[in-house]
């Protein structure tokens, strides 16, 4: 048996793991600073452009047990590189459902265009696979429910690829928001929280009326496209500059904000909710296949907790901006429209009693332990149903209300037309 | 020429006028696209639809193939005539753009327009262009496109014209066909698509499967079943994802009995543990069909060996719900090994369900540490009845052995609900051992129990030190104003220094958030009339906490106290003062103060003040700046200015700084200042920024901030 197959989970069985140990070469368990192959978590990694390239693909050590055993890409000379970085113990595919038949990969890591996502992590928890996805973890909101009913279904571990709120969780003051605004004693008095700047919108625009090109020959643009409808191939429409798409992406938006909203998300307590409402300001109408500018967008939750996105990119700024502003920061600015709560004694005292969360627990964690990890499906989702909102608002150009059990518009079909958008066969979403 | 043909001709050259006219028109609104605000918007929006379906059908005839011209204003124009017209209301809008966009689909346009019409139909067409969209479900390239539409539609033409295209399509699109109709779940098509379950085309064949198995289709199951036995691990992955799929939704028809079937050879199907995630979900779709018949599924399965599985099995378990489940689940405490208990007392916990208790007070006296633990964390759920057993384990000294025993009583008093679990815990305290009476008064604090303030005030003054401390703490935790009375009595009154830091840390607690501010500064005033050193000192420190201009008014004359100590600890306070209102006294403290010590203490406080509380005018904060420049005897206090000035992004900040680089002690730090506020003047004071970044290039020593004055100053156009 090659060292390859043997990973964590197996080692979890007990005595018939012990053995398959037993029988590991020596000089693969020995060495200063080596991890036995029973606590390698093993990966592959789905996607190895800019994004896979900088995180997820990394490189087996000589003489210690491999942890990449696997690349997949459809462009060859991405491939190429990734296979590089890794060394030899990893291996090159170029359909990652090929990759989800290997036993001896415990995780994946997801680093693909954002159409992609739902389904490859989709596949993957249905082959037993836990996930690590990039962000935006979707590319429409039903993906999101898909994606986490299925992570309960099959029993695994999400995490998104985005980890500010491990951070927050060590900020005190956030912290005490977040108990206060959990415990539910403010009632419907939520605070505004204002994001500024940073979505990078202009960077993550897309190119209009551009002529087709040829496909070049590395690339599978077929596979690449997936899902999403056939459109001629252009270089700016993959590639990194996927981003400005929307048949991949979301524009600037979809890009950068769920690193901004998921530990916003988290202090607000809102993990397991969304808004109820949403607005946008932006030029009307968007383009049909390039992502654009946008200067404000407003969701409310139904405790009147209020999210304020601007673009700084276009349109006028706020006249109250300055105001807002502190120092160089202006991320997470927060303002109580009513007034800082003053809690009574008895506010205080429910507050005191309402339990603290159990600390945030890391991917890597979550795949030994089996328990949810910090950046979970549900809340990683409801993080990216915050991004589609505003970009359907955007799209749009109406204010839309939201039901967040549903996850439907209310009173607009049409608008609920960019909720769940069907795939090009063969790709199908079920569970 | 007859006179009605030349009527049809001039008519005829009438329209070919109107239209031609029709266009330059739209030609020149559309120009305005996108529109920059609501009012723009909301009458483009308007105007486009005037011209009605001629002016749609003149703007379908601009569109051009990609890399055939520029149609970018058109493309602009009728994505925001479809979105304006699904509006809610837009009706007559819609129904107009569906019904001239479909018709456009005729001609004989490339097939990429084509393409964007059928994805502008996806907001606007309703069931009467079905037909005229289904007309492309044969065609190679359009296919998709149009199966893509109709799924977004999903009117009552769909399935039967996406059936219809069944009978005559092949190869790829034949594979958009049936795909679609599985995701509609469409019965009626099922008994066709079975026939293609053992195409020798594999994608027809999968895409077949999966259908059938979305649809619900029972007769699917043997094929599913046949092809999970084959050797291609990704085939056979299909098969089973398929299977499940199919379980779910004969659970969603109603038809239970043959999911569980489905769901219990599911499980045997497994090999091993690497798909222990196919048993997870069926067991979780088993659930669904049977719930109390799945108990002996779950249970079988909360002794497996997969950690997912067992984990699983405990969700599920502890969802079911109906109080005979419980109390077959206690009943089986009885007869289980302690991992079993263990795993059945979570699962009792998670149920939230009283008739377990019984059971779960019984478990907490067994003789395995670990079931004892498990049973008095779920106690939390048993309320007033479990006290006795927490109470006992609480009685216990803590010792290695029995660590996860009192933290899981500890955790079920915490968690326990109701103010009659806080009156109990009160009564248990008369008579309570010394352990126990330690984890109530805890417990008190954990469970924010305000109505028994009284007695953890009371407990501040045990006898035993180990009580003492948690009543303090508690006491901190949970009291305002009448709780601060006995506490500045304590640090007045006790000779202990640990007692004095207890009660000091306890107050100020409660000074720092109390809404009785005046009162809380007067209360700490007149008790430190006779007070010893020790406790003037400590009372400092808490009017500190308190801030505000009463605190304030209470500290000032210990700025004069004949006790070195004691105005010592004033100014250092006064220097940490929270708020603003302290600025006034540091400055003349810094102004005046002879001792080093002070001055450097007090210009600190001023600094730091400076920037607290609602912003100033710029040029006030600056004076500011300047006037505590004058002040500083030292360069460290300059260069916490220098820190200050440099938030201030203007062409005066940036003089101010540049002016200090002369001095050797403060170089760098001004250098830098002025890179950082010049790089912000970058953005729309282009020469001011440009001669800043060249002085700090001319003064700098530092090689890596020359190098990053460089790179923005490179950014800038030349003079």
């Amino acid at each position: 048996m090659s060292t390859k197959n043997i990973s964590r989970r197996r080692f979890l069985i007990g005595a018939t793991a012990a053995a398959t140990v037993s029988i590991v070469p020596r000089h693969v368990l020995g060495g200063p600073g080596n991890i036995p192959p029973s606590e390698v978590i093993t990966r592959a990694v789905i996607g190895t452009g800019g994004q896979g390239m900088g995180g997820h693909v990394v490189k087996n050590e000589d003489g210690k047990t491999p942890v990449m055993l696997a690349a997949c890409d459809v462009d060859k000379n991405h491939l190429a590189a990734a296979l590089k970085k890794a060394g030899d113990k990893c291996e090159g595919y170029s359909d990652f459902r090929r990759v989800l038949d290997r036993k001896d990969i415990d995780t994946i890591h997801i680093a693909t265009p954002p159409h992609w996502h739902a389904l490859v992590s989709l596949s993957a928890l249905q082959a037993g696979k836990d996930v690590l996805c990039e962000k935006p973890m979707t590319r429409f909101i039903h993906e999101g429910r898909i994606v986490a009913d299925a992570v309960k279904r099959y029993g695994r571990v999400f995490q998104i690829g985005t980890y500010g709120r491990f951070g927050m969780q060590n900020d005190r003051e956030k912290m005490k928001l977040r108990k206060l605004l959990a415990s539910g004693v403010l009632g419907n008095n939520g605070p505004t929280v204002r994001l500024v700047g940073g979505f990078k919108i202009k960077e993550w625009s897309g190119k209009i009326n551009q002529p087709p090109q040829p496909v070049p020959p590395e690339l599978d643009y077929n596979f690449w496209l997936g899902p999403a409808p056939f459109k001629p191939y252009f270089a700016h429409r993959v590639h990194g500059s996927f981003r400005g798409y929307w048949d991949y992406d979301g524009g600037g938006l979809a890009d950068m904000a769920q690193h901004f909203l998921d530990p916003a998300q988290f202090y607000l307590a809102k993990d397991d909710t969304s808004p109820v409402e949403v607005e946008a300001v932006a030029p009307f109408p968007a383009h049909p296949d390039a992502c654009g500018l946008w200067g404000r967008v407003t969701l409310k939750y139904a405790d009147g907790t209020t999210l304020i996105l601007e673009s700084g990119e276009w349109g006028e700024p706020p006249e109250d901006l300055e105001l807002w502003r502190q120092g160089e920061h202006a991320h997470h600015l927060i303002k109580w429209p009513n007034g800082e709560p003053v809690l009574s004694a008895q506010q205080r005292a429910e507050l005191a009693a309402f339990p603290n969360p159990d600390p945030l627990v890391s991917f890597q964690n979550a795949v030994k332990t089996r328990k949810q990890a910090g950046g979970n499906a549900e809340a990683a989702h409801r993080c990216a149903t915050i991004i589609h909102l505003a970009n359907i608002a955007i799209r749009t150009g109406r204010k839309l209300k939201y039901d967040p059990v549903a996850e439907q518009f209310i009173g607009d079909a049409e608008a609920n037309r960019f909720v769940d958008v069907p795939y090009r066969a063969p790709w199908r979403l079920e569970v | 020429m007859t006179t009605v043909r030349r009527f049809v001709l001039a008519f005829s050259f009438a329209l070919a006028m109107a239209l031609s006219l029709r266009a330059a028109d739209i030609a020149e609104l559309i120009k305005k696209l996108p529109a920059q605000n609501a009012e723009e918007r909301d009458k483009l929006c308007t105007d486009l639809f005037i011209e009605g379906a001629p002016g749609i059908k003149a703007l379908c005839k601009m569109l051009v193939e990609p890399g055939k011209g520029d149609d970018v204003k058109v493309r602009f124009a009728l994505h925001g005539m479809a979105i304006h017209a699904s509006r809610p209301g837009g009706d007559t809008d819609r129904k107009l753009f569906g019904e001239t966009v479909a018709a456009e689909l005729s001609g004989d346009a490339p097939s990429l327009v084509k393409a964007f019409l059928l994805t502008q139909l996806r907001l606007t067409a309703g069931d009467e262009q079905v037909a005229q969209i289904a007309k492309f479900l044969g065609d190679k390239e359009l296919s998709d496109h149009a199966a893509q539409t109709l799924l977004t539609l999903r009117t009552p033409s769909v399935a039967p014209a996406l059936r219809a295209a069944l009978a005559t399509v092949k190869e790829g699109p034949r594979v958009t066909v049936i795909t679609a109709l599985g995701v509609l779940r469409d019965k009626d098509a099922a008994a066709e698509i079975l026939k293609d379950a053992e195409s020798p085309d594999s994608a027809i064949k999968n895409a077949a499967l999966h259908a059938l198995a979305n649809i619900g289709d029972a007769s699917a199951a043997p094929a599913l079943a046949k092809a999970a036995g084959v050797a291609d691990l990704y085939d056979r992955s299909q098969a089973l994802q398929a299977s499940l799929t199919l379980a779910q939704r004969l659970v969603d028809l109603g038809k239970k009995a043959e999911a569980a079937k489905m769901c219990r050879s599911l499980s045997l199907l497994q090999i091993g543990p690497k798909e222990a995630h196919i048993q997870c979900a069926a067991l979780n779709i088993l659930a669904m069909a049977e719930t109390e018949g799945a108990f002996d599924d779950l249970k079988a399965a909360l002794k497996h060996e997969s950690i997912e599985v067992r984990v699983t099995a405990l969700n599920i378990a502890s969802s079911i719900p109906g109080e005979a489940v419980t109390k077959r689940w206690a009943a089986e405490l009885k007869t289980a090994d302690p991992k079993f208990a263990v795993e059945i007392l979570a699962v009792l916990e998670r149920r939230n369900d009283p008739a377990a208790c019984p059971a779960i007070t019984e478990s907490a006296k067994h003789a395995d540490g670990s079931v004892r633990a498990a049973a008095l964390h779920a106690a939390v759920i048993c309320g007033k009845g479990a006290l006795p057993v927490l109470f006992a384990a609480l009685g216990q000294e803590a010792g290695k052995d029995n660590a996860d025993e009192l933290a899981s009583a500890h955790s079920a008093l915490a968690r326990m609900k109701g103010k009659e679990i806080n009156t109990a815990l009160a009564a248990a305290l008369d008579g309570a051992s010394l352990n126990l009476r330690k984890a109530l008064i805890r417990a008190f604090s954990d469970r924010g129990a305000v109505e028994h303030l009284a007695v953890l005030v009371a407990a501040t003054s045990d006898a035993d030190a180990g009580i003492r401390a948690i009543a303090y703490d508690s006491v901190g935790f949970l009291g305002d104003m009448p709780e601060l009375t006995p506490l500045v009595k304590a640090i007045v009154k006790t000779e202990s220094d640990e007692d004095r830091g207890l009660a000091e840390k306890a107050a100020a607690a409660i000074a720092a958030r109390t809404e009785h501010k005046g009162a809380a500064a007067a209360l700490i005033q007149d008790a430190m009339n006779g007070a010893s050193v020790k406790a003037r000192q400590t009372l400092l420190r808490i009017l500190a906490k308190i801030g505000g201009t009463d605190a304030l008014a209470a500290l000032k004359p210990a700025l004069k106290d004949p006790t070195a100590e004691v105005a010592d600890t004033a100014v250092r306070e006064l220097a940490n003062w929270p708020d603003n209102s302290a600025l006034a006294d540091l400055l003349d403290i810094a102004k005046s103060s002879q001792e080093l010590t002070h001055h450097v203490l007090a210009l600190n406080g001023y600094i730091r003040l400076l920037d607290v509380g609602a912003k100033k005018p710029v040029n006030e904060r600056l004076a500011s700046y300047k006037g505590a420049l004058e002040l500083c005897r030292r360069p460290e206090e300059k260069k916490k200015v220098i820190s200050s000035i440099q938030t201030v992004k203007t062409v005066e900040a940036a003089k101010m700084v540049e002016a200090l680089m002369s001095d050797d002690a403060l170089r760098e730090e001004a250098c830098n200042a002025a890179f950082n506020i010049a790089k912000e003047l970058a953005k729309n004071q282009k020469d001011a920024a440009r001669d800043a970044f060249e002085k700090v290039i001319a003064t700098t020593k530092r090689e890596d901030l020359k190098k990053n004055v460089q790179t923005e100053l490179d950014k800038l156009p030349k003079k």
